[in-house]
């Protein structure tokens, strides 16, 4: 929870790996986004991609909001990284496992949103069942080669019960106590 | 200083200097003194997990260590000691010196064929067995009524009947020991990681906790099992939160949790028959009762209820 009470938890991930699609499943309304035309086609092949932020908010017992964040997952806007995890109760990263360098964008963004915090970070793998798609265990072999133990999961995030079970395993990280948080 | 042996064999070439190289620059840091020799008369193995050698299978017959060494973006063995290679020498000396706690924990090893069997855990203990050898590319099946399951000795893979895994997972299958069957697969089977056959006979095969676990023992996760494929309940994931970062006793988990033992018990021998938990009888870290920060305990239970997930 941020200084000014603020419950937040940030999807990032690469473009392409749904985060938009995430927060849009869990989110009490539409979330906001700011999409601009793709021009970036040969990274992923999608008409628009997020520019600065999106926003979802789920409202509990009629006051208080849980604040749901995308990043936008392009490298040229990273820095609203920092400022949108600033604060934040939790990560969760999610990553593509069809695109050629899925490895490589997970060590990125576990080091970029985890690096010197304890920050809870949960990582979803999506398309693990795509040809040619790396399977669950290549990720955590080679975060176990850095030491990191995060939970990651196969998930998709079309679907609300994936969406779901990242939140919640998130939610148990959050109140394991202090010395028992995973440390990137 | 303690001096263990350690022996290798069926790494390729490449891996097996890496080793032998690294084990120099580890001797003076690790727990222990490491020596090579002979698998006979070594204390621990490590062997590579495609390899055909009779050491491998001698050794599956005793509980004595073994790291197994896999590479590429082959299925991770479910030993509870692997290493992914190319491996650092830190990784190396970790997995060194956790062998090195387990031996220490446990010194006098009795054979497995020694050891007093169980019945109701035979398909876990053959599991675990055929875990431990090498692949010859040979399959074992274990047959209950109305359903069957195959296992490739490569453990890449199990083969199932939808019906039989739908039975698998609610815990309605118990299955005996796995034997070598050179039968056709039926064609209505599915191929299922061997992961989900190991978690869901852990979790339910038996009473109590797994019969080659220690019960006075702390335990932590090596790694998250994937459940998003084993489809996680809310103590799974308490369970989870808690053993990844810290080491305790069944009895301290129960405390925590307000769980009764007997579920810590499935919990834990679910991890130790899918090979990520490593067990320590020498530490006692008891966890922090587990309460959520007071800030916003009430705002996760609120919205665990909004979404659906409460329990």
């Amino acid at each position: 929870m941020s200084a000014d009470g603020e419950f937040k938890i940030v999807f990032t991930g690469p473009m392409g790996a749904g985060k938009t699609t995430a927060i849009a499943t869990i989110s009490d309304d539409a979330p906001v986004s700011t999409d601009v035309l793709n021009n970036d086609h040969a990274t992923f092949d999608k008409e628009s991609t997020t520019a600065g932020l999106d926003y979802g908010r789920i409202v509990v017992d009629g006051e208080m909001a849980v604040r749901l964040y995308g990043t936008p997952g392009q490298n040229r806007f990273k820095f609203m990284w920092e400022i949108l995890s600033h604060g934040a109760a939790g990560i969760i990263i999610l990553i593509d496992a069809s695109q050629a360098d899925a490895i490589v964008q997970l060590e990125y963004f576990v080091d970029v949103f985890g690096r010197g915090k304890s920050v809870p970070i949960v990582v979803g793998i999506g398309r693990t069942g795509q040809p040619g798609s790396l399977a669950i265990d290549a990720f955590s072999v080679r975060l176990e080669n850095h030491g990191l133990a995060l939970p990651i999961f196969g998930v998709d995030v079309r679907q609300r019960a994936d969406v779901l079970l990242l939140v919640d395993t998130l939610l148990c990280m959050v109140e394991a106590p202090a010395d028992a948080r995973l440390r990137a | 200083m303690r001096t263990r042996r350690i022996a290798v064999v069926g790494l390729k070439d490449d891996a097996a200097h890496a080793f032998h190289s690294m084990l120099k620059i580890v001797d003076g840091r690790a727990q222990s003194a490491w020596s090579l020799s002979a698998p006979d008369d070594a204390d621990v193995l490590m062997a590579g997990v495609d390899a055909n050698e009779p050491a491998i299978e001698r050794w599956a017959r005793t509980d004595k260590p073994l790291i197994a060494v896999h590479q590429g973006t082959e299925g991770r063995p479910l030993t509870p000691f692997t290493l992914h290679h190319p491996f650092r020498v830190m990784q190396l000396l970790g997995v060194l010196d956790e062998v090195e706690r387990t031996l220490a924990a446990t010194p006098a090893v009795p054979p497995m064929s020694a050891a007093p069997k169980r019945t109701d855990w035979a398909f876990c203990e053959s599991l675990r067995l055929l875990s431990r050898r090498s692949a010859c590319g040979q399959r074992y099946s274990a047959s209950a009524p109305d359903a069957e399951v195959f296992v490739q000795d490569d453990m890449a893979a199990y083969y199932i009947s939808v019906p039989a895994l739908h039975r698998l997972r609610s815990g309605d299958l118990h299955l005996p020991a796995l034997r070598i069957d050179s039968a056709n697969l039926p064609n209505d089977f599915v191929r299922r990681p061997v992961f989900e056959l190991a978690w869901f006979s852990g979790l339910h095969e038996g009473a109590g906790l797994a019969p080659w676990l220690e019960p006075e023992a702390t335990f932590h996760l090596r790694r998250w099992p994937d459940f998003g494929m084993l489809r996680a309940t809310r103590q799974d994931l308490t369970l989870a939160a808690l053993l990844s970062q810290g080491s305790f006793t069944r009895q301290a988990l129960a405390q925590s949790t307000g769980k009764p033992v007997s579920d810590i018990d499935r919990f834990i021998s679910a991890c130790a028959t899918s090979g990520i938990l490593a067990s320590n009888a020498l530490s006692a870290t008891l966890p922090a009762p587990f309460r959520a920060p007071t800030r916003f305990g009430g705002l996760i239970r609120s919205l665990r209820r909004h979404l659906g997930l409460a329990e």
